[in-house]
């Protein structure tokens, strides 16, 4: 908690809170800064200094798929999805237009693949346990499990091999052995300082939301593995108005921390679509990206100080300034280091003031290479609002297939395009017309005039507005899509995402390169129903964009659905590179893009990342195998 | 429905190809009804409808004319304007338009054309029309033909036009623009016209460039190049023109097309319209400009059968495949206008260069003409038809085993001579006898009005040869254009037999052998030889021995015995010397062409000396082992651009001229070694001997 620290906070700054604060309450609910998205962020519903997670995950989450137990896509009485319990904007509701289009992708609701009901605890891998470290952790009284549920819900993260593995009940033949939870910084030296001295190898976890397979255990690896779940160490240390810094412990969760910043008139404004599960350790350690990176920047940006703990002792600077030059910068090495060379315990982020006006909207665009323009010269004139994005012609479709049945939040999008389309827009073809969504935040004032901007420079590539409602629901669906995911799967769909980032000449090519690939590369794996292939610009930078792509396919009447659908991510990524694109713009590599590093790089540059590794953890304490061999 | 073609209901022949003017002949007002026909061709999937205007102010505004634009204005300290201008100038040139009522009319007359000259028909492989559709649709198509006659990009649009396929833009040579009429003609039809050489103008090759990337890109239509670079006047396939290739490869390897498919077409006339105009051309005519008035004159065709057609479109291929080891992500790290592949990449373009005229030769299908003209070149003062006819069927079973594609009609052989040498009567003349076996066939030494016309006119200059020695050499070009279709296929072997005689070893018994390792040297330094006139990918040097070598086992000439060790059967001498004598004149006209400088050494100015060349030769017509297809300008040059490669010639610039210079100890090592392969080489003094070949040795 917060609280002791907070106290010690000046009298200016308290001030300078409460009237942000104030200033909110003042706007009323129109502009009361909140993000409608995500489910717990209702900061009215959940008190500051909640702790989301419990230490019992299985309780709250699912185990065999994403998000809440409570919450998920189902087909009702009536036979139309609806979306369950009461934590998102979407809840409670029914899409009528959803099962149509599931169907138009080949589903069938009597062709099922159901999970197993629960974790069948006989069947988890019996652990490799190392007595002497076991020993030597509970005389520091550290708290353990070997609980074969706990080393369950920390053995994967997210991508689609795992959790398929999982709902048949089977699991990888190495998962941790024992799960740690270090509660401080000084439990995480003892920790380490065992783990070295007992040869044991460490994982470090926080969310679990990996999705390059990043947490799993490296099969061959024969020595006791210690999972180290992060979320114990959830407290917000200090936070300093005066330089607008706050320190945190690395295992808090994305929704926890700025609920409680919130609560100051604060915010970090880093926000991937995984904040309501991820953890700030996590971010750092994948170098991640948040949705509002515009204003905030990402989390490279956003990190000020860092500790880490290696077998070779912490890693720190001793000042926390903005820039320093003094050799490489030694952050970097930090970031994105994936757990392979040390624990993040601690981590020093810049904050920011609540934004006092929050407001989306949506523009269409004739096709996804004008809507690229657009983007193109909006980063050119480094207008762009704190998040847009542009999304091709199916995601669009998709979007729309989403939409509610009509009722008050939710304008009738749909009716108003068709007005647009017979009077002003005639001319724009269904089939190749696509929308941006955009998110401003900032000052009342700044934002008018963002908006006035942004949709000056979209009028020139024929884009046009097409409302707030629109455009809240194009996020909405970043929130959810993992959650359709899991749905998918019980209809024997196998779907993932993955992104790239590309100079902006190169954009338009490499979406339309990399979809037609999924396609061909699907026929060639003798996939029988049609492919979703589509993809969106989510952000967009001086010299390029970050593109994201949606693959997914039913797969029935496939030998081997994970080993085939990995064949056609394979190939996406080669055509990515092909194609001029990067091998991650914030998922990282972990394991799942590892092959894929030797040729994004020269043999000198991989040495560096390996001399380091070599230096800090000689003996690979830290041996989840993630970036290189 | 006016849908012409109906792949269900048109009838194919034997080897899975329709006649297409017999399909429209079912129907009444064939042409005007392919003329009016629907006319709703597949698009590429991610084509952008536009307008053709559009494509060119697109280049305008590309990055790759912006930053060359740029680049110009400040080294040159020109406006940027008016280099725009400039650009735009260009840009009218080349770009084509879109009328399909033009298209339409075009496409009437064409077929009323074809009707009259192609009596025929027009034959095309369906089958791989029907895959062409489907892939036309999934990515951007480049089509290639061979290049032999004017009729070629007429012929592919109104096939793909009959078919319903997009029509292609097509890279057509700036001197057809000269054509008023024709070339507006042709330009609504999708041709858009280049220049034969871009030389170091960067301005023009940005463009270009820019503009066919365009088109590709977009999928606009598919287009048509010639990989040849320019039409082929002697029947034999050209060294294929790389430039145009990685121009064409670029979006490809700079991951704008998720791939490009390059498809081979082979065009095969029977006989063609153009045999006089190039025996002419070979014989130091002038190549008239191709005026409009020009292609008038050329419709005296009109009256005559040139036979049939044949297209056959070849399997694609997909650069996609065909590239798919070279990593595309080495163009990751610069823009990609700048115009930079990777030596590995070129060589690649160079393999991907032959293997496309390889493809083209292998569906090439040569009518029964050229295998009785190969008899005939051997024999110039004529044959009996009853050795015709023996020779004809021995040679038409050498190359059945070679597999050959030869459209021998079902007609009996005697029958197939008989039209053969109806159709060919303004070559060959038939003495007639009551017996129809001794009745002799010889080539004719009469010329045409028509003919006279061309020398009457070209005959000015005093190195010339006289028209009278072009008159009588004019049939032999002819009939040896014929015969070259079939060298083709059958170098390699030759050089095979070339190499062997002095390398034979034989034993008491009798029996002859050959180790294939000692071949080597001999067989590469003909392949060195001769790789202007025969496609010889460059590095494939061992891949031909063995090619040539399985051909002649194929034959039953040899065979092989132990590891690389091969026996002459008794029976190959009638293969190995007519093999022998297919080649010689190559072979003596290399020769000679060494002699000439051999004697007169000295500088020469490049311009002229392939016509002093050919005058010398000209002047040892007489001497036995002369033959007047030694007198072809294309044989000629491509011997001095041979000898160059072989550095028995230097060239050097004087001032602007280029200037080639002898060698002469290079030269005579090379006349030496090339004297050993010919037989009896030709006494410069001596009087007529026997004929090369000669059939009572067999
Ligand atoms: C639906 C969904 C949406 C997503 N959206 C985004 C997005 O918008 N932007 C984005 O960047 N990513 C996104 N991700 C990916 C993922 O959420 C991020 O990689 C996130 O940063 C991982 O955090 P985590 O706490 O879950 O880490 P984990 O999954 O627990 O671990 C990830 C890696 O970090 C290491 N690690 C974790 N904590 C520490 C620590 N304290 N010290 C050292 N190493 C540590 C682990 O060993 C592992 O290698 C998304 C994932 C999903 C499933």
């Amino acid at each position: 908690m917060a609280s002791s620290e907070m106290s010690e906070k000046s009298d200016s700054a308290n001030s300078l809170r409460l009237q942000t604060i104030s200033n909110h309450l003042k706007r009323g609910s129109n502009h009361l800064v909140c993000s409608p998205c995500v489910s717990d962020l209702d900061h009215g519903t959940i008190k500051p200094g909640t702790r989301s997670i419990p230490r019992r995950r299985e309780n709250l989450l699912k185990w065999d798929g994403w998000g809440y137990k409570d919450s998920q896509f189902k087909i009702n009485e009536k036979g139309s999805v609806t979306f369950t319990g009461s934590r998102y904007k979407l809840s409670g509701l029914v899409m009528p237009h959803l099962r149509p289009w599931m169907e138009e992708m080949g589903l069938n609701i009597d062709e099922m693949a159901k999970s197993e009901p629960k974790i069948n605890t006989e069947n988890v891998p019996k652990p490799t346990l190392n007595e002497d470290f076991i020993d030597e952790l509970n005389k520091i009284e550290m708290e353990i499990s070997t609980d074969p549920v706990d080393r369950v819900m920390r053995s994967h993260g997210h991508t689609l091999e795992e959790l398929f593995l999982l709902r048949k009940g089977e699991f990888n033949n190495r998962i941790p052995d024992v799960v740690v939870f270090p509660r401080c910084h000084d439990d995480v030296e003892k920790l380490v300082a065992a783990a070295v001295r007992y040869n044991v190898c460490l994982i470090p976890i926080g969310g679990g939301t990996t999705v390059t397979l990043a947490v799993a255990c490296p099969d061959n690896e024969a020595r006791c593995i210690a999972v180290v779940d992060m979320t114990q160490m959830n407290k917000i240390l200090w936070v300093d108005e005066k330089n607008l810094l706050a320190k945190i412990e690395a295992g808090i969760i994305g929704q926890d921390l700025e609920r409680d910043l919130a609560a100051m008139g604060l915010c970090t404004g880093h926000e991937p679509d995984s904040m309501e599960f991820s953890s700030l350790g996590g971010w750092v350690a994948t170098r991640a990206s948040g949705m509002k990176k515009n204003v905030y920047g990402n989390i490279e940006d956003l990190l000020v100080h860092v500790r880490m703990v290696t077998p070779r002792g912490v890693l720190e600077k001793n000042c926390m300034v903005p820039r320093m030059s003094a050799g490489p910068e030694l952050h970097q090495f930090i970031i994105g280091s994936e757990g392979t060379l040390g624990i993040v315990t601690e981590v020093t982020l810049r904050v920011r003031p609540l934004p006092e006006c929050q407001r989306y909207g949506s523009v269409i665009f004739p096709s996804f290479e004008d809507g690229v323009h657009c983007l193109r010269e909006i980063a050119l004139k480094r207008c762009a609002p704190a998040s847009i994005r542009l999304m091709d012609n199916d995601q669009f479709r998709f979007g729309q297939a989403l939409k509610p049945e009509a009722e008050s939040i939710f304008t009738s999008f749909m009716d108003g395009i068709k007005k647009f389309y017979v009077t002003k827009m005639k001319g724009y073809d269904p089939h190749r017309m696509c929308v941006a969504t955009l998110l401003f935040e900032g000052d009342p004032e700044v934002v008018a005039q963002q908006e006035k901007t942004v949709y000056e420079i979209a009028a020139k590539y024929k884009g046009m507005a097409a409302g707030e409602d629109n455009g809240q629901r194009g996020y909405m669906l970043t929130f959810v899509i993992a959650y359709l995911r899991d749905c998918g799967m019980d209809y024997e769909v196998v779907s993932e995402s993955f992104e790239t980032s590309v100079p902006w000449d190169r954009v338009s090519d490499l979406c339309r390169n990399v979809k037609d690939r999924i396609r061909h590369e699907c026929e060639a794996q003798g996939v029988r129903y049609p492919v979703l292939s589509t993809c969106r610009v989510t952000q967009t930078y001086d010299a390029g964009a970050c593109v994201y792509f949606y693959l997914g396919f039913k797969y029935r009447g496939l030998a081997d659905p994970v080993a085939s659908y990995l064949a056609v991510e394979n190939a996406a990524r080669d055509e990515i590179l092909e194609s001029g694109g990067s091998i991650s713009h914030h998922h990282g590599i972990g394991k799942l893009r590892k092959q894929f590093m030797s040729r994004t790089t020269t043999p000198a540059a991989l040495g560096v990342v390996k001399s380091v590794k070599e230096y800090l953890d000689p003996r690979n304490i830290f041996g989840s195998g993630n970036l290189i061999e | 429905m006016d849908l012409l073609y109906n792949p269900e209901k048109s009838s194919l022949n034997e080897d899975g190809c329709i006649n297409m003017l017999e399909e429209l002949q079912k129907h009444y007002f064939g042409a005007f009804k392919l003329a009016t026909k629907t006319y709703s061709p597949p698009d590429y999937i991610h084509r952008i409808k536009r307008h053709p205007s559009d494509i060119w102010k697109r280049v305008m505004k590309s990055d790759r004319i912006q930053w060359m634009v740029q680049r110009i204005a400040r080294e040159e300290c020109a406006p940027v304007e008016s280099i725009m201008k400039e650009v735009e100038k260009i840009l009218k040139k080349l770009a084509f338009t879109d009328h399909l009522s033009l298209v339409r009319l075009l496409g009437f007359c064409l077929v009323k054309v074809q009707f009259a000259i192609y009596q025929n028909g027009v034959f095309i492989n369906t089958s791989a029309v029907e895959k062409l559709r489907a892939m036309l649709k999934r990515h951007p198509v480049i089509f290639m033909p061979s290049h032999r006659s004017y009729m070629d990009f007429l012929m592919l649009s109104l096939v793909c036009f009959y078919f319903n396929l997009p029509l292609p833009a097509i890279a057509a040579g700036m001197d057809f623009q000269k054509m008023a009429v024709v070339s507006g003609m042709l330009r609504a039809s999708g041709a858009f016209f280049m220049r034969r050489s871009f030389g170091s103008d960067r301005l023009y090759w940005a463009v270009f460039t820019e503009y066919v990337h365009e088109i590709i890109i977009n999928g606009d239509r598919p287009m048509e190049f010639f990989i040849e670079g320019t039409r082929s006047r002697t029947g034999k396939s050209l060294n294929p023109k790389f430039g145009l290739l990685s121009v064409i490869a670029e979006p490809y390897l700079k991951a704008q097309t998720y791939d490009v498919l390059i498809v081979p077409v082979s065009i095969s006339y029977e006989r063609l319209l153009e045999e006089e105009l190039y025996a002419y051309e070979m014989l130091g005519v002038p190549k008239p400009k191709e005026s409009t008035s020009g292609l008038f004159k050329a419709s005296s065709i009109l009256g005559n059968n040139y036979g049939s057609v044949h297209m056959h479109f070849g399997d694609a291929i997909s650069l996609r495949k065909y590239f798919g080891h070279l990593n595309r992500s080495v163009h990751a790290t610069y823009p990609r206008y700048m115009l930079h592949l990777s030596e590995k990449e070129q060589n690649c373009m160079k393999e991907l260069a032959y293997k496309i005229v390889r493809e083209q030769q292998k569906n090439m299908i040569c009518s029964p003409w050229t295998v009785i003209a190969s008899v005939l070149c051997l024999y110039p003062d004529g044959i009996s038809m009853h050795d015709l006819v023996q020779n004809v069927l021995w040679f038409k079973g050498v190359l059945d085993l070679m597999k050959v594609k030869i459209s021998w009609s079902s007609d009996g052989i005697d029958e197939i001579i008989q039209k053969c040498l109806h159709q060919y009567r303004h070559i060959v003349e038939s003495s007639i006898c009551n017996d129809i076996d001794s009745s002799w066939i010889n080539i004719s030494s009469k010329v045409s009005e028509r003919k006279s016309l061309y020398t009457e006119t070209a005959y000015n200059s005093r190195k010339a040869l006289t028209p009278r020695l072009r008159d009588e050499a004019v049939n032999y070009i002819i009939l040896s254009s014929y015969r070259n279709q079939l060298l083709n296929y059958l170098v390699r072997p030759a050089l095979v037999v070339f190499s062997l005689d002095h390398h034979l070893v034989s034993d008491s018994s009798n029996v002859v052998t050959f180790f294939m390792s000692s071949l080597v040297k001999d067989f590469e330094f003909l392949v060195h030889l001769l790789c202007k006139d025969f496609i010889f990918e460059p590095g494939k040097m061992s891949h031909d021995l063995e090619t040539g070598l399985s051909d002649l086992t194929v034959n039953g000439s040899i065979a092989s015995t132990a590891d690389e060790v091969f026996v002459v059967r008794k029976h190959a001498g009638r293969l190995h010397s007519f093999l022998k004598s297919c080649f010689s004149p190559f072979l003596i006209a290399y020769w000679m062409a060494c002699q000439f400088f051999l004697k007169n050494k000295g500088s020469y100015k490049m311009t002229t000396v392939i016509v002093q060349i050919q005058k010398w030769i000209g002047d040892h017509q007489k001497v036995s082992g002369i033959t007047y297809e030694m007198l072809s300008i294309n044989l000629l040059s491509n011997t001095v651009h041979s000898l160059i490669d072989m550095k028995g010639l230097t060239t050097h610039k004087l001032g602007k001229t280029k200037m080639v210079e002898v060698s002469s100890t290079t030269l005579q090592d090379i006349s030496c070694k090339l004297a050993k392969f010919i037989p009896d080489l030709p006494e410069l003094l001596t009087p007529k001997m026997q004929p090369p070949f000669d059939s009572s040795k067999l």
